[in-house]
């Protein structure tokens, strides 16, 4: 659940990106990073090791505009990929507002699960969406009205409803 | 296809397949224990002698496919959640699974007794028996087999796989089964194998002859089905082999061509080496694009995946476990890049060929991962031209009959300017 303090006004989210190792969570948060004005994000936190795979996890934080008065931050995390991190992954998902669960379009071992993260997702309650898109995909407007909405049906549904 | 087009071996062997999936329905009420597994790897000898039955998922999908079923399966898959982008086997799979598991004969396939995975170069193999074993909850043995890195098997990966068989694999089988292991039931199984794999051999290596008496590809398909499959090691399967032999040998001394989707290819103008696995949606309009231009496939990697037999490997009576271990390992695409290139580069060379294309697949990445790189070196080492095309297994969305036709009506005309070049 979001975090909602009233004496400052904010609302506090907690985004996570999941999935595999090597899949693009670190350049995605990298890529995010890079294209939000200064004054609306804090500093990008990565923890990596020698190798540079991300250690523990990255974190982002974003300050995105009102809702009804209250400043929204987003806090984007990543967590390490690899097999090995099993303990990590869990402490940083804990508490998590949203899940981007990330992987290659050629890594079958992790989109095979996609059936039931979704079928436990809906299980649930939680509202999901699936992206697909490529290297070269040059047109993003689709992505976009579906996000739209993807949006448009928690506002008017709830999650869980 | 009439019965005149087809030949004896063919008819023989769908009438193997059609009585296996007759008694696999049977299964259930027969009381004979089911085990799913693969064709890379797979332990049929010792399955078999435990008297279970084994079924192939990727054989099946394969089978649907050639059926006209495998599009309705894979939007079943898709509708559950499944990507666009995964391995269509496995959609084929599964969808087969929603739509009441029957199987590409009309039959009902059994629940599995145990899934058995003898072959970890693949992860989609691995995901899709976790899959399984998620939606039938029945036990599961999953060998590690090495990846052959330096291009051969060592003593010590040779060790590990035959401990693995030994003891994971053997106390469980006893165990499904309520039977104990009979060492010499599996020595007779593989002495079976061992003749049948002759006989194969001697098959596939007709193809050195001008005009090759068989289509190293899309004929030799049919002709490794029964050993890739349920049948290595039975009787049945030596009857086959030995009857599929006499024909080739037949057909060969009376200077025949094999019998194509374009009727008998006696005159050959163009000789071809493939890599990669066909597509099945299409499989004769695919072949057609070939033996139209009178073009014949000599040899081929696809047909090595179930076992590099042409390469000296033999099914040993005398070391029934430590053989197994070998079949594992030496998979085709358990081997190195540079393993595959040399083989290719010697297929080349050996069967004479013109020509040497890749058919990659949109879903196989073990067979997918490093093809641009394998047709650059074989090219560089053969002096023969190389061409590069795409499709997909059981995904007909993948196959366009206009490109690929295109490309290879322009890949033989290359051949064939090659061919004007060098006698000028």
């Amino acid at each position: 659940m979001a975090i909602i303090n009233v004496g400052v006004r904010e609302i506090h989210c907690k985004i996570v990106y999941y999935g595999p190792g090597m899949c693009g969570k670190t350049s995605n948060l990298q890529y995010i990073h890079s294209q939000v004005p200064r004054e609306a994000k804090g500093d990008l936190l990565s923890i990596a090791t020698e190798t540079e795979r991300t250690l523990f996890f990255d974190f982002l934080p974003l300050d995105l505009g009102k809702v009804r008065g209250f400043s929204t931050r987003f806090h984007l995390y990543t967590v390490p990929g690899q097999i090995l991190y099993e303990r990590t992954r869990v402490a940083v998902l804990n508490g998590a507002d949203g899940v981007v669960f990330a992987a290659a379009s050629f890594c079958d071992p992790a989109l095979l699960d996609r059936p039931m993260l979704r079928a436990g997702a809906e299980a649930a309650g939680i509202p999901c969406i699936a992206f697909q898109f490529a290297e070269n995909t040059g047109q993003f407007q689709q992505f976009r009205e579906q996000a739209g909405t993807f949006a448009d049906s928690i506002k008017l549904w709830g999650a869980g409803q | 296809v009439s019965a005149e087009t087809k030949d004896r071996s063919m008819i023989l062997q769908k009438e193997m397949i059609a009585a296996h999936y007759r008694r696999l329905e049977e299964a259930p009420d027969s009381g004979e224990p089911v085990v799913y597994t693969f064709v890379p790897g797979n332990l049929t000898e010792l399955i078999r002698s435990f008297d279970a039955l084994p079924v192939l998922p990727e054989i099946n999908a394969l089978q649907s496919a050639m059926r006209g079923k495998s599009q309705s399966y894979i939007a079943a898959a898709e509708r559950s959640g499944h990507s666009e982008d995964v391995c269509s086997y496995v959609k084929c799979d599964v969808g087969m699974l929603r739509s009441g598991n029957v199987s590409p004969t009309g039959t009902r396939l059994p629940k599995p007794d145990l899934l058995l995975l003898s072959y970890t170069g693949c992860f989609t193999f691995m995901k899709w028996f976790e899959l399984l074993r998620e939606e039938y909850r029945c036990p599961t043995v999953f060998l590690h087999v090495p990846y052959q890195a330096d291009g051969r098997e060592t003593p010590e990966q040779r060790a590990y796989v035959t401990k693995q068989i030994r003891e994971n694999l053997i106390p469980e089988l006893e165990r499904i089964t309520g039977k104990r292991y009979d060492e010499d039931r599996l020595r007779e199984n593989l002495a079976r194998s061992a003749a049948a794999e002759d006989d194969l051999v001697a098959v596939l290596q007709s193809a050195r002859r001008t005009p090759s008496p068989i289509d190293a590809y899309f004929g030799a398909v049919y002709y490794v089905g029964p050993i890739f499959s349920a049948f290595r090691g039975t009787e049945e399967g030596g009857r086959y082999y030995a009857a599929l032999r006499e024909e080739v040998e037949e057909r060969a001394s009376r200077g025949a061509g094999p019998l194509t989707p374009s009727g008998p290819l006696d005159s050959q103008k163009y000789r071809l080496v493939v890599e990669g696995p066909p597509n099945w949606t299409h499989f004769r309009d695919f072949w057609r694009m070939f033996s139209d231009e009178g073009a014949v496939v000599v040899a081929s990697t696809y047909t090595k995946v179930g076992g590099t037999y042409d390469s000296g490997f033999r099914h040993d009576p005398h070391d029934p476990l430590g053989s197994l271990a070998d079949y594992c390992s030496g998979c085709y695409t358990n081997l190195s890049l540079p393993s595959r290139v040399e083989m290719l580069a010697r297929y080349v060379e050996e069967y004479a060929a013109d020509g040497f294309l890749i058919h990659s697949v949109k879903s196989c990445n073990s067979f997918s991962a490093g093809q641009l790189p394998i047709l650059r070196e074989v090219e560089r080492r053969t002096g023969v031209p190389g061409a590069f095309i795409e499709s997909d297994l059981v995904d007909a969305r993948y196959f366009s009959p206009a490109n690929l036709k295109t490309r290879l009506e322009s890949y033989f005309q290359m051949i064939d300017a090659r061919r004007a070049g060098a006698g000028a």
